[in-house]
């Protein structure tokens, strides 16, 4: 309010002392001999430059008003009084009040547009400035300081950024240093986020819906011109898309990286299962050699462990290889009309290769069942489920597929007369990693990878795979497939 | 003599030792480069093992340059299980495929097989009966039999079936028997292909899943058993 007074006192002595400068001018040309018309000259002119130097209309009219007074006190007879002989005069003094006003309301209105032009250039200047500056910062960090820093330099106040870091979980503030140079940074609680919002002229950082944080202003700024809000607002803007600017960055990079890492695993594990087998292959031929030239039933015995675990090995390697495909989500079908007694035929042949003595019975449809699958990853289906139950049977126990169709969907059946389920183990059989317990034979081969492999699969063509116990003895698992794809 | 072409020298020796165990002769080869000259000077060749993978060469091109001038049969060894490589080696002229692991009865078998297969060319006379376990089929006649019992095929069976007795052992691409029968095909001929292959197999085979005669090369082709 100080300086309103100080505004008030500075008009009022501007247009007195112009006032008593015109009328002492005026005597001084009346004392050299000049006419009346010159004094209303002088007098409008002093108005003029009134009106210029003081704010508002009031005092142009004010001065206008004493002009007149001054003109009729000073120059009129009967002289140093209000009141005039000659009625002509009068018309002399409207002219002059008309004309001072007229003129102080058109320097007053130059002046406010003057004003309001100057006004509107401050605030493009400082939103190029912002903008400019924040088009410089890297990272939602060097945008709050260098936003801070823009401010401050700005308002000349403390303005708090407050930013909450939703991935790592920490709320930051920015605020001026104590000292008055650069910004000083903090780690917060929630409480005293709101604390600070709460006491402050805040505005809310929102990006896609979510606050990334806030812009605290002293609370005055309430109360501060339109005009200024527009700024704040516009501001505030520029800050915004500066912060979504930078997540969208940090966004994609990590995308990019993360995209390049799956690439490398991909490969690393693609060349290792490529690596592996040629030495299996070393392993299996050298056992097979050795099998036919020994007679020596113990060493049989070895040697066929070891052609026999190499052939677990390589499908262990394949099912390593198809769970990263399915994991990174990248495991695309490639969906052919097969049929189904040729996949069933393959799968039990490349079941048994590795296992010499069970029997594995097969029924299809009599008429050729073309089904859209795709046709390796159906077969590696089966003959999971095929291994699982070689895992769970002596050679003397039954193992049957049964393929058979049911309305819309063709039923696959792998059905063993072994161990059974533990019916607790039943719900997370086909859960990743999951081996049964107390089942010696599962501790030697199972990883748990073959049945979440099945799933992963088969719920990709859209079908769904169940485990169950048989009444009488051993499992079932059975899976469907859509017959229209 | 065979020619075992294969970077990883532990496999090249198992095979050399099981091929040697059987009395072939061999020769070994590490890389593309040596193979082709080995081929190229050696005038008594009979087989060829070749790995696709090799460092210098893709193998592909390799048995593409050879084609160029001998027709020494190919066996191809792969580690790589993408059924386009195998469907492209054997389209650009092998002669059967392996993949890695393989068993050394699988190879043994399909060596016998392909040099059977050479010897029945140079002897330029055809059989007019084959004769598979219970199946017989007479050129001349066009009858074919299992067990005494006539089977009639349909002229496009008939024809199909012809081409696969005539090749037992052998994988025959799907593009293979297209162009052999069909002569000129399209994409869609594909389909009527297995639709004619599971109808072959309805009257051959007891149970069409347990094949005795026409075994599936899933994604590649179809193989005649060699029994």
């Amino acid at each position: 309010m100080r300086f309103r007074n100080n505004d008030i006192i500075i008009n009022i002595a501007i247009t007195f002392f112009l006032n008593v400068l015109a009328t002492s001018l005026s005597l001084f040309v009346q004392h050299l001999g000049f006419t009346e018309v010159n004094f209303v000259v002088i007098y409008i002119l002093s108005v003029l430059i009134i009106s210029r130097y003081t704010k508002g209309y009031f005092y142009g009219i004010v001065a206008s008003v004493i002009s007149m007074l001054s003109f009729n006190f000073f120059f009129t007879d009967p002289l140093y009084s209000f009141s005039v002989d000659d009625p002509s005069y009068v018309f002399t003094f409207a002219v002059i009040l008309i004309a001072a006003i007229f003129t102080s309301a058109i320097t007053s209105k130059l002046i406010h547009s003057k004003d309001l032009a100057n006004e509107r250039e401050k605030q493009s200047q400082t939103l190029y400035q912002v903008t400019s500056t924040l088009a410089k910062a890297g990272g939602v960090e060097n945008v709050a300081m260098v936003s801070i820093q823009c401010l401050v330099d700005l308002f000349k106040n403390d303005i708090i950024f407050i930013n909450i870091g939703h991935k790592d979980n920490t709320v930051k503030e920015f605020a001026p240093a104590l000292s008055g140079y650069g910004i000083i940074s903090r780690n917060i609680n929630l409480k005293e986020v709101e604390r600070i919002i709460s006491n402050h002229f805040s505005f809310p950082i929102i990006v896609r819906d979510k606050c990334e944080g806030y812009i605290c202003f002293p609370e005055e700024f309430k109360d501060n011109k339109e005009n200024n809000l527009f700024l704040l607002n516009s501001i505030i803007m520029q800050i915004t898309s500066a912060i979504q600017r930078e997540i969208l960055t940090t966004e994609k990079e990590t995308a990019k990286a993360e995209t390049e890492r799956e690439r490398l695993r991909g490969n690393l594990l693609r060349a290792i299962s490529h690596d592996l087998r040629t030495p299996l292959t070393g392993i299996m031929g050298s056992a097979e050699m050795l099998l036919q030239r020994l007679n020596d039933k113990e060493n049989i015995r070895l040697l066929q462990d070891i052609f026999e675990e190499s052939g677990w090995l390589i499908r262990l390697v394949e099912n390593i290889l198809s769970l990263t495909k399915i994991q990174e989500g990248r495991l695309a079908l490639n969906i052919q009309s097969e049929v189904v007694e040729e996949i069933v035929a393959e799968a039990v042949s490349r079941a048994s290769k590795y296992t010499s003595d069970h029997k594995i019975s097969i029924s299809v449809p009599e008429a050729p069942l073309f089904l859209p699958m795709d046709g390796k990853l159906i077969i590696q289906v089966l003959i999971n489920l095929l291994d699982n139950a070689i895992k769970h049977t002596t050679p003397s126990e039954e193992i049957a597929i049964y393929v058979h169709v049911d309305g819309k969907k063709a039923w696959f059946e792998v059905v063993d007369k072994g161990t059974g389920l533990n019916e607790n183990d039943i719900p997370k059989i086909f859960d990743l990693f999951f081996t049964a317990r107390n089942s010696h034979i599962d501790s030697k081969h199972g990883i748990g990878l073959g049945l979440a492999i099945c799933k992963a699969i088969i719920n990709l063509h859209g079908g769904e795979i169940f485990a169950e116990n048989n009444k009488i003895k051993g499992s079932t698992f059975r899976f469907y497939l859509n017959l229209k794809n | 003599m065979f020619l075992i072409v294969e970077d990883d020298i532990k496999i090249r020796k198992f095979i050399d030792f099981s091929l040697k165990s059987q009395e072939y002769e061999c020769i070994e080869a590490a890389t593309g480069k040596e193979a082709i000259n080995l081929i190229a000077t050696q005038p008594n060749l009979k087989v060829i093992i070749l790995d696709l993978g090799l460092p210098d060469m893709d193998g592909l091109k390799i048995i593409k340059e050879v084609r160029e001038f001998s027709d020494i049969p190919i066996i191809v060894v792969s580690a790589r299980d993408q059924d386009i490589e195998k469907v492209e080696a054997l389209d650009a002229g092998a002669d059967d495929y392996l993949a890695k692991p393989f068993s050394i009865k699988e190879l043994l078998a399909r060596i016998r097989v392909i040099l059977r297969h050479s010897q029945e060319i140079k002897q330029e006379e055809k059989p007019l009966i084959y004769k598979v376990a219970d199946l017989e089929i007479n050129l001349e006649k066009r009858k074919v039999t299992i067990a005494n019992h006539d089977i009639h095929f349909t002229p496009m069976e008939y024809n199909i079936l012809i081409l696969l007795v005539k090749n037992p052992g052998r994988v025959l691409t799907h593009k293979y028997i297209l162009k052999m029968v069909w002569g000129n095909y399209l994409d869609s001929d594909m389909q009527s292909l297995r639709v004619f292959m599971a109808n072959i197999r309805r009257k051959l085979e007891k149970n069409p899943a347990e094949p005795r005669y026409i075994f599936t090369e899933v994604g590649i082709g179809y193989r005649f058993t060699d029994e």
